[in-house]
Protein backbone atom coordinates (compact mmCIF):
# COMPACT_ATOMS: atom_id res chain seq x y z
CA UNK A 1 0.00 0.00 0.00
CA UNK A 2 2.80 2.38 1.04
CA UNK A 3 4.65 1.56 -2.15
CA UNK A 4 1.58 2.38 -4.21
CA UNK A 5 1.11 5.72 -2.47
CA UNK A 6 4.79 6.53 -2.98
CA UNK A 7 4.52 5.74 -6.68
CA UNK A 8 1.47 7.96 -7.05
CA UNK A 9 3.23 10.83 -5.27
CA UNK A 10 6.35 10.35 -7.37
CA UNK A 11 4.34 10.28 -10.55
CA UNK A 12 2.39 13.38 -9.53
CA UNK A 13 5.70 15.14 -8.82
CA UNK A 14 6.99 14.16 -12.27
CA UNK A 15 3.83 15.43 -13.92
CA UNK A 16 3.96 18.72 -12.03
CA UNK A 17 7.64 19.18 -12.88
CA UNK A 18 6.91 18.40 -16.53
CA UNK A 19 4.08 20.91 -16.62
CA UNK A 20 6.35 23.44 -14.91
CA UNK A 21 9.01 22.92 -17.56
CA UNK A 22 6.48 23.18 -20.34
CA UNK A 23 5.18 26.40 -18.85
CA UNK A 24 8.69 27.83 -18.50
CA UNK A 25 9.33 26.96 -22.14
CA UNK A 26 6.07 28.19 -23.62
CA UNK A 27 5.44 31.52 -21.90
CA UNK A 28 6.71 34.56 -23.88
CA UNK A 29 10.19 35.69 -22.77
CA UNK A 30 10.07 39.30 -24.00
CA UNK A 31 13.77 39.35 -24.84
CA UNK A 32 13.96 40.01 -28.57
CA UNK A 33 10.53 41.52 -29.04
CA UNK A 34 7.97 43.25 -26.83
CA UNK A 35 10.89 43.77 -24.44
CA UNK A 36 8.81 45.90 -22.07
CA UNK A 37 7.19 42.66 -20.90
CA UNK A 38 10.09 42.16 -18.47
CA UNK A 39 9.59 45.49 -16.70
CA UNK A 40 7.00 44.40 -14.13
CA UNK A 41 9.23 41.55 -12.99
CA UNK A 42 12.41 43.62 -12.81
CA UNK A 43 11.11 45.56 -9.84
CA UNK A 44 11.75 42.84 -7.30
CA UNK A 45 15.53 42.80 -7.73
CA UNK A 46 15.57 46.55 -7.13
CA UNK A 47 13.12 46.76 -4.23
CA UNK A 48 13.83 47.78 -0.69
CA UNK A 49 15.41 51.20 -0.52
CA UNK A 50 13.53 53.47 -2.88
CA UNK A 51 12.29 56.82 -1.61
CA UNK A 52 10.38 57.69 -4.78
CA UNK A 53 8.09 55.41 -6.78
CA UNK A 54 6.83 56.31 -10.26
CA UNK A 55 3.76 54.52 -11.63
CA UNK A 56 2.07 54.88 -14.99
CA UNK A 57 2.49 54.05 -18.63
CA UNK A 58 5.33 54.48 -21.12
CA UNK A 59 5.38 58.18 -20.30
CA UNK A 60 7.09 57.31 -17.01
CA UNK A 61 9.39 54.48 -18.01
CA UNK A 62 10.68 56.41 -21.05
CA UNK A 63 10.74 59.92 -19.63
CA UNK A 64 12.51 59.68 -16.26
CA UNK A 65 15.90 58.32 -15.30
CA UNK A 66 16.37 57.13 -11.70
CA UNK A 67 20.08 57.04 -12.43
CA UNK A 68 20.09 60.81 -13.00
CA UNK A 69 18.07 61.37 -9.83
CA UNK A 70 20.70 59.40 -7.93
CA UNK A 71 23.70 61.00 -9.58
CA UNK A 72 22.43 64.56 -9.26
CA UNK A 73 20.56 64.46 -5.93
CA UNK A 74 21.24 61.13 -4.23
CA UNK A 75 17.54 60.29 -4.55
CA UNK A 76 16.70 56.59 -4.67
CA UNK A 77 13.82 55.95 -7.02
CA UNK A 78 12.16 53.21 -9.01
CA UNK A 79 9.75 53.22 -11.91
CA UNK A 80 6.98 50.63 -12.05
CA UNK A 81 5.67 51.55 -15.45
CA UNK A 82 4.32 49.21 -18.09
CA UNK A 83 2.95 49.90 -21.58
CA UNK A 84 -0.54 51.42 -21.50
CA UNK A 85 -0.74 50.84 -17.77
CA UNK A 86 -4.24 51.64 -16.55
CA UNK A 87 -4.91 53.53 -13.32
CA UNK A 88 -6.11 50.40 -11.51
CA UNK A 89 -2.88 48.67 -12.49
CA UNK A 90 -0.94 51.69 -11.21
CA UNK A 91 -2.86 51.40 -7.95
CA UNK A 92 -1.94 47.75 -7.57
CA UNK A 93 1.69 48.48 -8.46
CA UNK A 94 1.72 50.78 -5.43
CA UNK A 95 0.05 48.16 -3.24
CA UNK A 96 2.51 45.55 -4.45
CA UNK A 97 5.43 47.87 -3.76
CA UNK A 98 4.20 48.33 -0.20
CA UNK A 99 4.80 44.64 0.37
CA UNK A 100 8.52 45.35 0.01
CA UNK A 101 9.10 48.97 0.92
CA UNK A 102 7.35 52.22 1.76
CA UNK A 103 8.47 55.05 -0.49
CA UNK A 104 8.20 58.64 0.72
CA UNK A 105 6.73 59.86 -2.55
CA UNK A 106 4.55 58.21 -5.19
CA UNK A 107 4.46 59.90 -8.60
CA UNK A 108 1.49 59.00 -10.81
CA UNK A 109 1.35 60.04 -14.47
CA UNK A 110 -2.26 61.04 -15.09
CA UNK A 111 -2.30 60.33 -18.83
CA UNK A 112 -4.04 57.00 -18.22
CA UNK A 113 -7.03 58.79 -16.64
CA UNK A 114 -8.55 58.79 -20.12
CA UNK A 115 -8.95 55.00 -20.09
CA UNK A 116 -11.75 53.53 -18.03
CA UNK A 117 -11.71 50.05 -19.55
CA UNK A 118 -9.01 47.41 -19.94
CA UNK A 119 -7.10 48.14 -23.15
CA UNK A 120 -6.28 44.63 -24.29
CA UNK A 121 -5.14 41.27 -23.01
CA UNK A 122 -1.74 41.93 -24.52
CA UNK A 123 -1.13 45.00 -22.38
CA UNK A 124 -2.59 43.25 -19.32
CA UNK A 125 -0.06 40.47 -19.76
CA UNK A 126 2.81 42.96 -19.87
CA UNK A 127 1.66 44.54 -16.62
CA UNK A 128 0.54 41.47 -14.71
CA UNK A 129 2.49 38.38 -15.70
CA UNK A 130 5.71 39.73 -14.20
CA UNK A 131 4.16 40.51 -10.80
CA UNK A 132 4.96 38.08 -8.03
CA UNK A 133 2.04 36.07 -6.77
CA UNK A 134 0.10 37.60 -3.91
CA UNK A 135 -3.41 38.72 -3.14
CA UNK A 136 -2.43 42.05 -4.71
CA UNK A 137 -1.68 40.37 -8.03
CA UNK A 138 -4.93 38.43 -7.84
CA UNK A 139 -6.87 41.67 -7.28
CA UNK A 140 -4.94 43.39 -10.07
CA UNK A 141 -5.89 40.58 -12.45
CA UNK A 142 -9.54 40.76 -11.42
CA UNK A 143 -9.59 44.51 -11.99
CA UNK A 144 -7.79 44.28 -15.32
CA UNK A 145 -9.27 41.36 -17.20
CA UNK A 146 -11.02 41.81 -20.50
CA UNK A 147 -14.17 39.74 -21.07
CA UNK A 148 -12.21 37.04 -22.86
CA UNK A 149 -9.66 36.50 -20.09
CA UNK A 150 -9.75 34.21 -17.06
CA UNK A 151 -7.93 34.29 -13.73
CA UNK A 152 -6.95 30.66 -14.30
CA UNK A 153 -4.94 31.63 -17.37
CA UNK A 154 -2.84 33.93 -15.17
CA UNK A 155 -2.42 31.30 -12.45
CA UNK A 156 -1.44 28.70 -15.04
CA UNK A 157 -0.05 30.63 -18.03
CA UNK A 158 0.48 27.25 -19.73
CA UNK A 159 -3.26 27.17 -20.33
CA UNK A 160 -2.93 30.42 -22.26
CA UNK A 161 0.28 29.78 -24.11
CA UNK A 162 0.23 26.03 -24.67
CA UNK A 163 -0.05 26.33 -28.43
CA UNK A 164 3.04 28.53 -28.81
CA UNK A 165 4.85 25.42 -29.98
CA UNK A 166 4.96 26.69 -33.51
CA UNK A 167 6.35 30.08 -32.40
CA UNK A 168 9.19 28.79 -30.22
CA UNK A 169 12.55 30.40 -30.91
CA UNK A 170 16.01 30.23 -29.48
CA UNK A 171 15.20 32.72 -26.73
CA UNK A 172 12.40 30.50 -25.41
CA UNK A 173 14.95 27.80 -24.55
CA UNK A 174 17.77 30.12 -23.56
CA UNK A 175 15.69 32.17 -21.14
CA UNK A 176 13.48 29.48 -19.66
CA UNK A 177 14.81 30.12 -16.17
CA UNK A 178 16.33 33.56 -16.36
CA UNK A 179 15.77 36.87 -18.06
CA UNK A 180 17.89 39.68 -19.42
CA UNK A 181 17.81 42.98 -17.60
CA UNK A 182 16.27 45.71 -19.72
CA UNK A 183 15.69 48.68 -17.46
CA UNK A 184 17.56 50.95 -15.12
CA UNK A 185 15.32 50.82 -12.04
CA UNK A 186 12.41 50.80 -14.45
CA UNK A 187 13.77 53.32 -16.96
CA UNK A 188 13.90 52.08 -20.55
CA UNK A 189 16.73 53.80 -22.42
CA UNK A 190 16.76 54.99 -26.03
CA UNK A 191 19.56 57.28 -27.17
CA UNK A 192 18.43 57.94 -30.75
CA UNK A 193 16.55 60.97 -31.96
CA UNK A 194 13.53 61.45 -34.18
CA UNK A 195 12.52 65.10 -33.92
CA UNK A 196 9.04 66.47 -33.72
CA UNK A 197 8.40 68.24 -36.99
CA UNK A 198 4.64 68.54 -37.14
CA UNK A 199 2.14 67.08 -34.69
CA UNK A 200 -1.23 65.92 -35.96
CA UNK A 201 -4.19 68.07 -35.09
CA UNK A 202 -5.93 66.67 -31.99
CA UNK A 203 -9.17 64.80 -32.59
CA UNK A 204 -11.88 66.51 -30.51
CA UNK A 205 -13.78 64.40 -28.00
CA UNK A 206 -17.51 64.25 -27.54
CA UNK A 207 -16.98 64.27 -23.79
CA UNK A 208 -13.81 65.21 -21.93
CA UNK A 209 -14.99 64.13 -18.48
CA UNK A 210 -12.89 61.46 -16.82
CA UNK A 211 -15.07 58.56 -15.82
CA UNK A 212 -16.28 57.63 -12.36
CA UNK A 213 -14.09 54.53 -12.63
CA UNK A 214 -10.95 56.63 -12.95
CA UNK A 215 -11.90 58.97 -10.14
CA UNK A 216 -12.63 55.91 -7.96
CA UNK A 217 -9.13 54.56 -8.51
CA UNK A 218 -7.47 57.95 -8.11
CA UNK A 219 -9.27 58.42 -4.80
CA UNK A 220 -8.23 54.94 -3.75
CA UNK A 221 -4.62 55.74 -4.68
CA UNK A 222 -4.76 58.99 -2.71
CA UNK A 223 -6.30 57.27 0.33
CA UNK A 224 -3.72 54.49 0.26
CA UNK A 225 -0.88 56.98 0.11
CA UNK A 226 -2.38 59.06 2.90
CA UNK A 227 -2.83 55.98 5.10
CA UNK A 228 0.81 55.04 4.61
CA UNK A 229 2.16 58.56 5.09
CA UNK A 230 3.23 58.81 1.46
CA UNK A 231 3.08 62.04 -0.54
CA UNK A 232 1.19 61.50 -3.79
CA UNK A 233 2.36 63.70 -6.66
CA UNK A 234 0.40 63.86 -9.90
CA UNK A 235 2.23 64.59 -13.12
CA UNK A 236 1.56 64.81 -16.81
CA UNK A 237 4.82 63.69 -18.27
CA UNK A 238 6.55 65.57 -21.08
CA UNK A 239 5.34 63.53 -24.06
CA UNK A 240 3.60 65.77 -26.56
CA UNK A 241 1.67 63.08 -28.46
CA UNK A 242 -1.00 61.73 -28.00
CA UNK A 243 -2.55 65.07 -27.19
CA UNK A 244 -3.26 66.06 -23.59
CA UNK A 245 -6.38 68.22 -23.70
CA UNK A 246 -6.82 71.38 -21.63
CA UNK A 247 -10.19 70.02 -20.53
CA UNK A 248 -8.42 67.01 -19.02
CA UNK A 249 -5.77 69.17 -17.46
CA UNK A 250 -8.33 71.35 -15.72
CA UNK A 251 -9.98 68.34 -14.10
CA UNK A 252 -6.64 67.24 -12.66
CA UNK A 253 -5.77 70.78 -11.55
CA UNK A 254 -9.12 71.00 -9.73
CA UNK A 255 -8.72 67.57 -8.15
CA UNK A 256 -5.21 68.36 -6.96
CA UNK A 257 -6.34 71.66 -5.51
CA UNK A 258 -9.31 70.11 -3.75
CA UNK A 259 -7.19 67.32 -2.27
CA UNK A 260 -4.10 69.43 -1.54
CA UNK A 261 -1.94 67.43 -3.93
CA UNK A 262 0.85 68.68 -6.13
CA UNK A 263 0.19 68.41 -9.86
CA UNK A 264 2.95 69.15 -12.36
CA UNK A 265 2.23 69.26 -16.06
CA UNK A 266 5.66 68.94 -17.66
CA UNK A 267 4.29 70.25 -20.97
CA UNK A 268 3.89 73.60 -19.25
CA UNK A 269 7.48 73.65 -17.99
CA UNK A 270 9.36 73.17 -21.21
CA UNK A 271 11.61 76.16 -20.62
CA UNK A 272 12.51 74.99 -17.11
CA UNK A 273 13.17 71.37 -18.09
CA UNK A 274 15.02 72.46 -21.20
CA UNK A 275 13.30 69.80 -23.28
CA UNK A 276 13.87 70.45 -26.96
CA UNK A 277 11.48 68.34 -29.00
CA UNK A 278 13.77 68.49 -32.00
CA UNK A 279 16.47 66.70 -30.02
CA UNK A 280 15.04 65.04 -26.94
CA UNK A 281 12.62 62.46 -28.33
CA UNK A 282 13.25 59.23 -30.23
CA UNK A 283 9.84 58.91 -31.87
CA UNK A 284 8.67 62.41 -32.72
CA UNK A 285 7.18 63.32 -29.39
CA UNK A 286 5.62 60.16 -27.99
CA UNK A 287 8.55 59.37 -25.71
CA UNK A 288 11.67 61.18 -24.62
CA UNK A 289 15.11 59.83 -25.45
CA UNK A 290 18.01 59.62 -23.02
CA UNK A 291 18.84 63.33 -23.11
CA UNK A 292 15.16 64.17 -22.64
CA UNK A 293 14.73 61.76 -19.75
CA UNK A 294 17.83 63.11 -18.06
CA UNK A 295 16.67 66.72 -18.50
CA UNK A 296 13.21 65.87 -17.10
CA UNK A 297 14.75 64.06 -14.16
CA UNK A 298 17.24 66.80 -13.43
CA UNK A 299 14.47 69.37 -13.23
CA UNK A 300 12.03 67.13 -11.36
CA UNK A 301 14.79 66.30 -8.89
CA UNK A 302 14.91 69.91 -7.72
CA UNK A 303 11.32 69.43 -6.59
CA UNK A 304 11.63 65.86 -5.28
CA UNK A 305 14.70 66.58 -3.13
CA UNK A 306 12.64 68.95 -1.01
CA UNK A 307 9.81 66.49 -0.39
CA UNK A 308 9.45 65.36 3.24
CA UNK A 309 11.54 62.29 3.91
CA UNK A 310 13.45 62.42 0.66
CA UNK A 311 17.12 62.88 1.41
CA UNK A 312 20.45 62.75 -0.32
CA UNK A 313 21.57 59.20 0.43
CA UNK A 314 24.94 59.26 -1.28
CA UNK A 315 26.69 59.08 2.09
CA UNK A 316 25.31 55.56 2.57
CA UNK A 317 28.20 53.34 1.47
CA UNK A 318 26.03 50.29 0.84
CA UNK A 319 23.65 52.28 -1.34
CA UNK A 320 26.50 53.96 -3.16
CA UNK A 321 27.98 50.58 -4.07
CA UNK A 322 24.58 49.37 -5.21
CA UNK A 323 23.97 52.42 -7.39
CA UNK A 324 27.48 52.38 -8.78
CA UNK A 325 26.70 48.96 -10.23
CA UNK A 326 23.49 50.37 -11.71
CA UNK A 327 25.46 53.26 -13.21
CA UNK A 328 27.90 50.80 -14.80
CA UNK A 329 25.01 48.99 -16.51
CA UNK A 330 23.52 52.34 -17.57
CA UNK A 331 26.78 53.50 -19.10
CA UNK A 332 27.32 50.17 -20.83
CA UNK A 333 23.88 50.27 -22.42
CA UNK A 334 24.39 53.89 -23.41
CA UNK A 335 27.71 53.01 -25.09
CA UNK A 336 26.15 50.02 -26.85
CA UNK A 337 23.29 52.09 -28.24
CA UNK A 338 25.57 54.91 -29.39
CA UNK A 339 27.75 52.31 -31.09
CA UNK A 340 24.74 50.88 -32.92
CA UNK A 341 23.76 54.38 -33.91
CA UNK A 342 27.22 55.10 -35.25
CA UNK A 343 27.50 51.82 -37.13
CA UNK A 344 24.00 51.40 -38.51
CA UNK A 345 22.34 54.77 -38.11
CA UNK A 346 19.71 53.36 -35.77
CA UNK A 347 19.22 51.61 -32.45
CA UNK A 348 18.16 48.05 -33.18
CA UNK A 349 18.61 46.60 -29.70
CA UNK A 350 18.36 48.09 -26.22
CA UNK A 351 21.39 46.23 -24.92
CA UNK B 1 -2.08 2.19 -11.01
CA UNK B 2 -1.83 2.02 -14.79
CA UNK B 3 -5.06 3.92 -14.99
CA UNK B 4 -3.65 6.70 -12.78
CA UNK B 5 -0.55 6.91 -14.94
CA UNK B 6 -2.65 7.06 -18.06
CA UNK B 7 -4.81 9.86 -16.63
CA UNK B 8 -1.80 11.92 -15.51
CA UNK B 9 -0.02 11.49 -18.82
CA UNK B 10 -3.16 12.41 -20.68
CA UNK B 11 -3.36 15.57 -18.56
CA UNK B 12 0.17 16.54 -19.59
CA UNK B 13 -0.60 15.89 -23.22
CA UNK B 14 -3.85 17.79 -23.14
CA UNK B 15 -2.37 20.82 -21.43
CA UNK B 16 0.89 20.80 -23.28
CA UNK B 17 0.03 19.87 -26.79
CA UNK B 18 -3.62 20.41 -27.49
CA UNK B 19 -4.03 23.29 -29.86
CA UNK B 20 -7.46 24.53 -29.07
CA UNK B 21 -6.81 27.98 -30.49
CA UNK B 22 -6.18 31.34 -28.92
CA UNK B 23 -2.96 30.26 -27.33
CA UNK B 24 -0.47 32.27 -29.25
CA UNK B 25 1.47 35.14 -27.74
CA UNK B 26 -0.83 38.04 -27.06
CA UNK B 27 -0.68 40.54 -29.82
CA UNK B 28 -1.97 44.04 -29.91
CA UNK B 29 -2.52 44.50 -33.55
CA UNK B 30 -5.89 46.15 -33.39
CA UNK B 31 -8.96 44.76 -31.75
CA UNK B 32 -11.33 45.07 -34.64
CA UNK B 33 -11.93 42.39 -37.20
CA UNK B 34 -11.52 43.42 -40.81
CA UNK B 35 -15.05 42.61 -41.79
CA UNK B 36 -15.23 44.98 -44.72
CA UNK B 37 -14.49 43.52 -48.12
CA UNK B 38 -11.59 45.17 -49.86
CA UNK B 39 -12.16 47.41 -52.82
CA UNK B 40 -14.36 50.30 -53.39
CA UNK B 41 -17.60 48.86 -54.57
CA UNK B 42 -19.56 48.47 -51.37
CA UNK B 43 -23.16 49.53 -51.29
CA UNK B 44 -23.57 52.92 -49.68
CA UNK B 45 -26.71 51.67 -47.97
CA UNK B 46 -24.65 49.31 -45.80
CA UNK B 47 -22.22 51.75 -44.27
CA UNK B 48 -21.48 55.32 -43.52
CA UNK B 49 -18.40 56.20 -45.49
CA UNK B 50 -16.44 59.25 -46.56
CA UNK B 51 -16.19 60.09 -50.24
CA UNK B 52 -13.39 62.11 -51.79
CA UNK B 53 -14.00 62.52 -55.51
CA UNK B 54 -14.79 59.05 -56.80
CA UNK B 55 -13.02 57.40 -53.90
CA UNK B 56 -15.25 55.89 -51.21
CA UNK B 57 -13.41 55.33 -47.95
CA UNK B 58 -14.93 52.72 -45.67
CA UNK B 59 -13.72 51.91 -42.18
CA UNK B 60 -11.52 48.80 -42.00
CA UNK B 61 -10.70 48.99 -45.71
CA UNK B 62 -7.13 48.12 -46.64
CA UNK B 63 -5.23 51.41 -46.56
CA UNK B 64 -2.87 50.90 -49.49
CA UNK B 65 -5.37 51.37 -52.37
CA UNK B 66 -6.97 54.31 -50.55
CA UNK B 67 -3.61 56.02 -50.04
CA UNK B 68 -2.65 55.39 -53.64
CA UNK B 69 -5.82 57.01 -54.94
CA UNK B 70 -5.61 59.94 -52.53
CA UNK B 71 -2.09 60.76 -53.67
CA UNK B 72 0.60 62.50 -51.66
CA UNK B 73 -0.56 63.63 -48.22
CA UNK B 74 0.25 67.13 -46.95
CA UNK B 75 1.93 65.49 -43.99
CA UNK B 76 1.91 62.25 -42.07
CA UNK B 77 2.63 61.29 -38.48
CA UNK B 78 3.76 57.87 -37.39
CA UNK B 79 2.87 56.73 -33.89
CA UNK B 80 4.46 53.39 -33.07
CA UNK B 81 2.79 51.08 -30.59
CA UNK B 82 4.18 51.37 -27.06
CA UNK B 83 5.30 47.78 -26.91
CA UNK B 84 4.10 45.78 -29.84
CA UNK B 85 4.86 45.70 -33.51
CA UNK B 86 2.56 48.05 -35.27
CA UNK B 87 2.26 51.62 -36.29
CA UNK B 88 -0.64 54.02 -36.33
CA UNK B 89 -0.22 56.56 -39.11
CA UNK B 90 -2.19 59.77 -39.51
CA UNK B 91 -2.21 61.23 -43.03
CA UNK B 92 -3.31 64.84 -43.45
CA UNK B 93 -5.03 65.83 -46.67
CA UNK B 94 -6.70 69.14 -47.51
CA UNK B 95 -9.85 69.19 -45.40
CA UNK B 96 -9.49 65.85 -43.65
CA UNK B 97 -7.19 63.42 -41.84
CA UNK B 98 -7.04 59.70 -42.57
CA UNK B 99 -6.06 57.36 -39.74
CA UNK B 100 -4.62 53.91 -40.33
CA UNK B 101 -3.23 51.11 -38.22
CA UNK B 102 -1.31 47.97 -39.09
CA UNK B 103 -2.85 44.56 -38.72
CA UNK B 104 -1.02 41.41 -39.79
CA UNK B 105 1.41 43.56 -41.72
CA UNK B 106 -1.31 45.35 -43.63
CA UNK B 107 -2.42 48.98 -43.21
CA UNK B 108 -6.11 49.31 -42.38
CA UNK B 109 -8.27 52.44 -42.39
CA UNK B 110 -9.27 53.23 -38.82
CA UNK B 111 -10.69 56.71 -39.09
CA UNK B 112 -11.45 59.81 -41.07
CA UNK B 113 -11.73 63.21 -39.39
CA UNK B 114 -13.11 66.15 -41.34
CA UNK B 115 -11.23 69.35 -40.54
CA UNK B 116 -12.88 72.15 -42.49
CA UNK B 117 -15.81 73.02 -44.75
CA UNK B 118 -14.02 72.13 -47.98
CA UNK B 119 -15.19 68.53 -47.55
CA UNK B 120 -18.52 67.14 -46.41
CA UNK B 121 -20.27 63.91 -45.60
CA UNK B 122 -22.31 62.04 -48.22
CA UNK B 123 -25.34 63.39 -46.37
CA UNK B 124 -24.16 66.96 -46.97
CA UNK B 125 -22.88 67.90 -43.52
CA UNK B 126 -19.63 69.80 -43.08
CA UNK B 127 -17.79 71.77 -40.42
CA UNK B 128 -19.99 74.77 -39.69
CA UNK B 129 -23.32 73.13 -40.62
CA UNK B 130 -26.07 74.06 -38.21
CA UNK B 131 -27.91 71.78 -35.83
CA UNK B 132 -31.04 71.65 -37.96
CA UNK B 133 -29.10 70.41 -40.97
CA UNK B 134 -27.47 67.69 -38.87
CA UNK B 135 -30.83 66.59 -37.49
CA UNK B 136 -32.28 66.47 -40.97
CA UNK B 137 -29.41 64.27 -42.12
CA UNK B 138 -28.99 62.00 -39.12
CA UNK B 139 -31.95 62.41 -36.76
CA UNK B 140 -32.53 64.29 -33.52
CA UNK B 141 -29.88 65.06 -30.92
CA UNK B 142 -30.65 63.79 -27.45
CA UNK B 143 -31.98 66.49 -25.13
CA UNK B 144 -29.18 68.86 -24.17
CA UNK B 145 -26.54 66.85 -26.07
CA UNK B 146 -23.87 68.61 -28.08
CA UNK B 147 -22.91 65.51 -29.99
CA UNK B 148 -24.50 62.67 -31.88
CA UNK B 149 -23.15 59.25 -32.70
CA UNK B 150 -24.90 57.34 -35.49
CA UNK B 151 -23.99 53.85 -36.57
CA UNK B 152 -24.43 52.13 -39.87
CA UNK B 153 -22.72 48.87 -40.78
CA UNK B 154 -19.06 48.91 -39.85
CA UNK B 155 -18.91 52.64 -39.23
CA UNK B 156 -19.70 55.02 -36.39
CA UNK B 157 -20.14 58.64 -37.33
CA UNK B 158 -19.65 61.20 -34.59
CA UNK B 159 -20.83 64.78 -35.06
CA UNK B 160 -19.91 67.36 -32.43
CA UNK B 161 -21.55 70.75 -32.11
CA UNK B 162 -19.98 73.84 -30.61
CA UNK B 163 -22.20 76.88 -30.17
CA UNK B 164 -24.85 75.34 -32.39
CA UNK B 165 -22.60 74.58 -35.34
CA UNK B 166 -20.70 71.45 -36.31
CA UNK B 167 -17.14 71.58 -35.00
CA UNK B 168 -16.02 68.01 -35.66
CA UNK B 169 -17.06 65.08 -37.86
CA UNK B 170 -15.38 61.75 -37.24
CA UNK B 171 -15.74 58.38 -38.93
CA UNK B 172 -14.49 55.45 -36.84
CA UNK B 173 -15.03 51.69 -36.95
CA UNK B 174 -18.22 50.45 -35.32
CA UNK B 175 -17.04 49.33 -31.88
CA UNK B 176 -19.76 46.68 -31.74
CA UNK B 177 -18.50 44.90 -34.84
Amino acid sequence: MKKKVFKIILLAAIVIATLGLLQALLVPKYIEENEEGVLAGEYYANAGSNDVLFVGDCEVYSNFSPITLWQEYGITSIIRGTPSQTIWQSYYMIEDTLRYETPKVVVYNVFSMQYDKPQSEAYNRLALDGMKWSKVKYNAIKASMTDEETVTSYVFPLLRFHSRWSELRGEDFKYMFRSLQLSHNGYVMRVDTKPVTELPQPVPRADYSFSETDWYWLNKMKDLCTAKGIKLVLIKSGSCYPHWFDEWDKQIVDYAEKNKLTYINFLQHQSETGIDYTKDTFDAGLHLNLSGAEKSSRWFGTFLKDMPGVTDRRDDKGLTNLWNAKIDFYEAMKASQYKQLEETGKVTSYR
Amino acid sequence: MKRTIAILLALVLVLGLAACGGGNAPANNGSKENTAPSGNDKSSAEDYYFQKGDLKIHMQDPAAPVLEKLGQAKSSYEAPSCAFDGMDVIYSYPGFDLMTYVKDGQGIVSGVVLRDDTVETIEGICIGSDKAAVEKAYGKFADGANNMKVVKGSCELLVILTDGAVSSIQYTPNAAK
